[in-house]
């Protein structure tokens, strides 16, 4: 498969990683410095999963 | 002329001769009698209202075995033999199919009973299919409806998964054949999918008689990785479809019930966002708070402090035996510094200081008298 952006993060995985920071700042446990954390990487993960989405194609392969 | 005489043997070979020359047959009739021999053999007879068949058929053959039943219409496809043994003619079968929406239904019910008592159709052993796939196995028709509809509907909701298109034939002889073939190639350790995609357009019973053959069905109940249908519409029903782990109505619901459409993501992650930068800003907002409740607290207690320093300092002041020595009362030492409350502490001729608010007076005793004695000044 090729893949023209540097690197695509699965769907699966960034949206579940995402959803856990969304509970975990939801559930009021964090700490700033934590907070602060979470946050670079929550806005991170948004971005990557924006540009994943923004595939346009599937990839077919005729056996 | 007389006919020339033959012995048993040779007669019926010869017969079998003649029967070789017609080849093989398909004959249709509804099954009269159906015996198993040794869980080996199959012993039927077809029938019409002119006239019965016996029929001859090794079970291992006859996949379909368990879908048969007495009084259906069934296709008989075999070649015609006369037994040597017992000089029974039978057709030999190599397949026997049922003939005829009637018999289709009965067949498929017959065989739906039969796995559903297996345990085939439990729920408790549907898996599930992750939402969020990225690798898809996809049997269905070359150039079909079915195809294109899956793949312009997938493509629409969500692009980037990688798609493995296994053409199978949906129909006719080969179509079970094809499908189990599909199914052996997605099994191959190095192949494996988030979910298998087995699809077929609209059709009669008859048509989507392959999806209704047990075969097919434990296929699908063996399958390594998770499989959807989308067979036919909305109210069609196979086998195939009560052993997937997930069934879709049609092959276009196949791809909606697969995969979020994207735009649906987007918005959740607008969504999450949102939250997380708001969640942030609320925490920012408490630190804030409270440094200013702090410093609050701080200046108050600084003033509490500073109020109280000031009352000690005044309690302090009033305190300050200077202050008696300026109302007019002094103090007395003796000659080594003691400060005097008691005449026992100094002798007649001693030396004393008195010390007033301004100066000290040096003073040498001349007499001594307790405070019961009576007073002289």
């Amino acid at each position: 498969m090729k893949k023209k952006t540097t690197k695509t993060v699965s769907l699966e995985q960034g949206f579940s990683q995402l959803e856990s920071i969304v509970s975990e700042f939801e559930s009021g446990a964090l700490n700033l410095e934590q907070a602060i954390a979470r946050f670079k990487q929550g806005v991170k993960l948004v971005q990557q999963l924006k540009q994943r989405l923004q595939v346009l194609e599937n990839e077919i392969k005729k056996i | 002329m007389t006919p020339k005489i033959v012995p048993v043997g040779q007669f019926v070979e010869l017969i079998n001769l003649y029967l070789q020359e017609i080849g093989e047959v398909i004959v249709e009739g509804e099954i009269g009698e159906l015996k198993l021999s040794q869980g080996r053999w199959l012993f039927l007879t077809i029938k019409d209202s002119q006239a019965s068949l016996s029929v001859f058929a090794v079970l291992a053959q006859i996949t379909n075995f368990n879908s048969l039943s007495e009084g259906m219409l069934v296709r008989v496809r075999g070649v015609p033999k006369l037994y040597q043994r017992s000089g029974r003619f039978s057709l030999v079968a190599s397949e026997i199919l049922p003939a005829g929406e009637g018999s289709l239904k009965m067949a498929f019910e017959r065989l739906k009973k039969e796995l559903d008592q297996e345990g085939l159709f439990a729920l408790s052993r549907k898996r599930q299919i992750t939402r969020y796939p990225e690798r898809l196995g996809l049997l269905t028709a070359n150039n079909s409806q079915a195809y294109s509809d899956f793949v312009k509907v997938l493509k629409h909701r969500l692009g980037g998964i990688a798609i493995t298109f296994y053409p199978i034939k949906v129909q006719g002889n080969e179509a079970v054949d094809s499908i189990l073939a599909g199914f052996r190639y997605f099994s191959q350790k190095k192949l494996r999918f988030d979910a298998i995609v087995l699809l077929r357009g609209g059709g009669s019973l008859e048509d989507l008689q392959a999806f209704n053959d047990e075969r097919v069905v434990r296929q699908i109940y063996s399958s390594l990785d998770p499989v959807i249908t989308g067979i036919g519409h909305e109210s069609d029903w196979t086998l195939a479809d009560l052993v997937a782990d997930v069934r879709a109505s049609t092959p276009s619901n196949a791809a909606e019930l697969l995969v979020f459409d994207k735009r649906e993501l987007l918005a959740k992650l607008e969504r999450h966002n949102k939250t997380i930068a708001s969640q942030l800003q609320l925490i920012l907002l408490e630190k804030k708070n409270f440094l200013i409740k702090f410093s609050g607290l701080l200046e108050s207690m600084i003033n509490k402090y500073q109020h109280k320093l000031l009352t000690l300092s005044r309690l302090l002041d009033s305190l300050d035996y200077r202050n008696v020595l300026k109302r007019g009362y002094s103090i007395t030492y003796d000659g080594n510094g003691q400060v005097l409350k008691n005449i026992n502490q100094v002798k007649i001729w001693g030396s004393i200081i008195t010390k007033l608010a301004v100066g000290e007076i040096f003073s040498q005793i001349k007499q001594l008298k307790t405070k019961n004695e009576k007073k002289d000044y």
